[in-house]
C-alpha cells in the first residue's frame, strides 16, 4: 500500500536520506529503527510532506497508488488526516495549550467532514473510549495540561484515527513516556492497528520497542537502509554490523536487570558524524569494528528468503 | 504555591486514582497593579460615560461674569476659564473624547497589525524580511511628523488624530505580533495541526491567535495609554480635537498664555492625563504578570 523507492532527501548539498527500496502491505506494521540523526524522522515526515521548507526530495513515494512526493500543500492536506494519521513524539507539545482535548478531537473529525455535524460530539466521546481513556465525557473537557502523559498521548492517538486511516505514522510516540505507561500505549496501538485494518510505520530509536509491535523493520543508519526484513528473524540473527551491535547494546530484559547492574554496559564506540562528514563507502565506516578494505566502496544489496535486505560487505555470519 | 495535583503521587501514572480528584488550576493571586489600574480606567470610563448624558453646566456655555473661578468656589468643582466656562464639565467630556479617539485608534491598529505580523510569521524567509524592513521603516518615521502631514492635507480633528495614531502603531503592533506567532508556528502541535490536514492559513486563526491572544490584551492596554498620550500632543500642537469638541490636549493649549493668571486652567488637565496614562499602563502591566505563560505553567503543574 505504500512504496517508497530511491527516496532522497537533501538539505542544501547534503544528502540526509536515501533508500532504496520500502514499503508497508496494508494492515501491516513496519519498525523504522535508528540512532538520533538517522534520518527516521525525516522518512516518516516525508511521506505526508511535512518537511523543512529547504527540504529537497527526489524519488517516488506511493501511497495507494498515489504519487506523493512534490503534491501540492491542498491535496495533500486532503490526505494527511484522513488516509494518513500521525502521532508525535511529546503529547504534551503536540496539543494546543489553550483548546480542551474533546474540541481538539472533534476538530480533527471536523476537518474531514468524515461524520456529520450532529454526531460530531458523540463520535468524539467513542474514540476516547476507544482509546481506553476513563470517564471519556469527563477528559473531554479538560485542558491538556490537565491530563497525564499516557492520557495526553492517547487523546493524540484518539484524533490520529479519528478519521478512519489507512496508515498510521508513530514518530516515537512512546519515547516522552514512563516505561509502565508505554507498554499500555504499544498494546493500545497494536489492538487498534488490528481492530481498525490500519497499517502503521512506527519509528524508534529503541529496538525493544520496534520488537514488541512491529512484524516487520526497517535499520537505518547515516539515512541509508543498513537491514529491512521480518523482525523476528532480524533481532534473532542480524547480518548487517550495525544492526548486530545495536542488539549488542540492548542491556537485556528487565528479569536480568540485577545481573547487568554493575557491569559495563555495551556501547557503540564514537558517535552518528555529523552531516557531510561521512566517509565514502559504507556510512557505518570509522565505528565498526569488522571494517575491511571494501568497505570504502557502497556496499552491495543482499536479499534472503522472507524479504530479509541488508547492504554489508562483511556481514555476520549465519552459523 | 500550593498545587492541589502535586499531592498526588505519580502524576504521570495512568492510574485511576487520578479521576477521584478534580484537577482545579490554583486560582492566582490579582497583582495589586491590576485592582489599582482597573479601578483608575473604570472611573474614567464612568466618568466618560456620564458626561455623554449629563454634566453640571452645557460644555460651551459662555458666563463671563464667572470667569477664571477658582477650583472650589460657587458650586464650581474645578473653577472656570477665561469666558467662564465650567472646567468640571469640559474635563468629563475630554474624557469621553480621549477614550473614543483611544478606542477607535487601538483596535483600528490592532486589526491590521495582528494580521500583518501573522500572516509575516507564516511566510517564507523572502517575505518575512520584506515585512520585516517595512515594519522598520514604519517604526522609524516620526509619528509627530506624519500627524503634521496628515493635518496639512485631512485638516485637524479627530480622525486625523485616529489616523496618525493608526500610523504610528500598526508597525509596532506588526512587530510585536511577529515574534511570537513565528515561535508558535514552530511548536509541535502547529506540526501536528498540519498534519491531521489543516490548512495552514487556519492554523493563524485556531491556534497561533489563541496563543498569542495574552500578549495582544496587554499590548492593547499599553497602546491604550499611548494613545492617550498621543491625542492629547496631537490637540495640545492643534493637530487633534477643534473647539468645540472637547479635549484635554485642547484645554491645555487654551490654557497656556494663561499660566500665571489660572496655574489651575493647565494644572487640571495635565493631571487627568497624567492619572488617565497610568491608569492604562499599570492596567497593562497588572495584566502582563496576571497572564505571563510562565505563572501560569507554575500553578498548572
Amino acid at each position: 500500500m505504500l512504496d517508497i523507492d530511491d527516496l532522497s532527501i537533501s538539505i542544501g548539498p547534503h544528502e540526509i536520506v536515501s533508500i532504496e527500496h520500502l514499503s508497508i502491505p496494508a494492515g501491516r506494521r513496519l519498525g523504522l529503527v535508528g540512532e538520533s540523526g538517522s534520518g527516521k524522522t525525516m522518512t516518516a515526515m516525508s511521506i505526508i510532506g511535512l518537511l523543512p521548507r529547504e527540504a529537497v526530495v527526489t524519488g517516488s513515494i506511493t501511497f495507494d497508488g498515489v504519487p506523493m512526493v512534490n503534491r501540492p500543500e491542498r491535496e495533500l492536506s486532503k490526505i494527511r488526516g484522513s488516509e494518513i494519521g500521525t502521532i508525535f513524539q511529546d503529547p504534551l507539545r503536540a496539543l494546543n495549550p489553550t483548546m480542551r482535548v474533546g474540541k481538539q478531537v472533534a476538530e480533527a473529525l471536523r476537518l474531514h467532514n468524515t461524520v456529520p455535524k450532529q454526531q460530531v460530539r458523540s463520535r468524539t466521546i467513542e474514540l476516547l473510549d476507544q482509546v481506553q481513556l476513563p470517564e471519556p465525557e469527563v477528559l473531554a473537557r479538560r485542558y491538556p495540561h490537565q491530563l497525564s502523559g499516557g492520557q495526553r498521548q492517547r487523546v493524540l492517538i484518539a484524533m490520529a484515527i479519528a478519521c478512519d486511516p489507512k496508515l498510521l505514522i508513530a514518530d516515537e510516540p512512546t519515547t516522552a513516556l514512563d516505561v509502565t505507561v508505554q507498554k499500555e500505549i504499544l498494546e493500545l496501538l497494536g489492538r487498534l492497528s488490528d481492530e481498525l485494518g490500519m497499517a502503521v510505520m512506527f519509528v524508534s530509536h529503541d529496538l525493544g520497542v520496534i520488537q514488541a509491535i512491529s512484524d516487520h523493520v526497517a535499520v537505518l543508519y547515516g539515512g541509508r537502509l543498513a537491514e529491512t526484513g521480518p523482525t523476528d528473524q532480524i533481532v534473532r540473527s542480524p547480518r548487517h554490523r550495525y544492526t548486530e551491535a545495536l542488539i549488542d547494546v540492548n542491556p537485556g530484559h528487565p528479569e536480568d536487570i540485577t545481573a547487568s547492574l554493575g557491569k559495563a554496559l555495551t556501547t557503540i564506540k564514537g558517535s552518528v558524524p555529523p552531516l557531510g562528514a561521512f566517509l565514502p563507502g559504507c556510512r557505518f565506516r570509522g565505528r565498526c569494528p569488522h571494517e575491511t578494505e571494501r568497505c570504502v566502496q557502497e556496499p552491495p544489496i543482499t536479499e534472503m528468503d522472507g524479504g530479509h535486505v541488508f547492504k554489508c560487505w562483511n556481514p555476520v555470519e549465519v552459523p | 504555591m500550593s498545587d492541589p495535583t502535586s499531592t498526588i503521587p505519580s502524576p504521570d501514572a495512568d492510574g485511576l486514582e487520578l479521576f477521584d480528584i478534580e484537577v482545579v488550576s490554583p486560582r492566582r493571586r490579582l497583582p495589586p497593579q491590576l485592582v489599582i489600574g482597573a479601578v483608575i480606567v473604570s472611573a474614567i470610563v464612568a466618568v466618560g460615560l456620564v458626561s455623554i448624558f449629563w454634566t453640571p453646566y452645557d460644555l460651551e456655555a459662555v458666563d463671563v461674569p464667572n470667569q477664571f473661578k477658582s477650583p472650589g468656589s460657587d458650586g464650581y468643582l474645578l473653577g472656570t476659564d477665561k469666558l467662564g466656562r465650567d472646567m468640571t464639565s469640559q474635563i468629563m467630556a475630554g474624557a469621553r473624547n480621549s477614550l473614543l479617539v483611544s478606542m477607535i485608534s487601538t483596535v483600528l491598529s490592532l486589526i491590521p497589525g495582528v494580521l500583518i505580523g501573522m500572516i509575516a510569521a507564516g511566510a517564507s524567509p523572502f517575505w518575512q524580511r520584506i515585512i520585516s524592513r517595512l515594519t522598520d521603516i514604519g517604526i522609524a518615521l516620526p509619528g509627530i511628523l506624519v500627524a503634521l502631514v496628515l493635518a496639512t492635507s485631512l485638516g485637524p480633528g479627530n480622525p486625523t488624530a485616529i489616523i496618525a495614531i493608526m500610523f504610528w502603531f500598526i508597525p509596532t503592533v506588526a512587530r510585536v505580533t511577529m515574534g511570537p506567532s513565528r515561535q508558535i508556528l514552530s511548536r509541535d502541535f502547529v506540526e501536528a495541526a498540519r498534519a491531521y490536514g489543516r490548512p495552514r492559513r487556519f492554523i493563524l486563526f485556531r491556534h497561533v491567535l489563541p496563543n498569542i491572544g495574552p500578549l495582544i490584551i496587554v499590548q492593547a492596554s499599553v497602546m491604550f495609554a499611548l494613545a492617550i498620550l498621543i491625542e492629547a500632543a496631537l490637540s495640545y500642537l492643534g493637530i487633534g480635537a477643534q473647539r468645540p469638541t472637547p479635549s484635554w490636549g485642547r484645554l491645555l493649549k487654551e490654557a497656556q498664555p494663561l499660566m500665571d493668571k489660572a496655574p489651575y486652567l493647565m494644572v487640571i488637565p495635565g493631571l487627568s492625563i497624567m492619572i488617565a496614562v497610568i491608569g492604562f499602563n499599570l492596567l497593562g502591566d497588572g495584566l502582563r504578570t496576571y497572564l505571563d505563560p510562565q505563572q501560569k505553567a507554575k500553578g498548572a503543574g
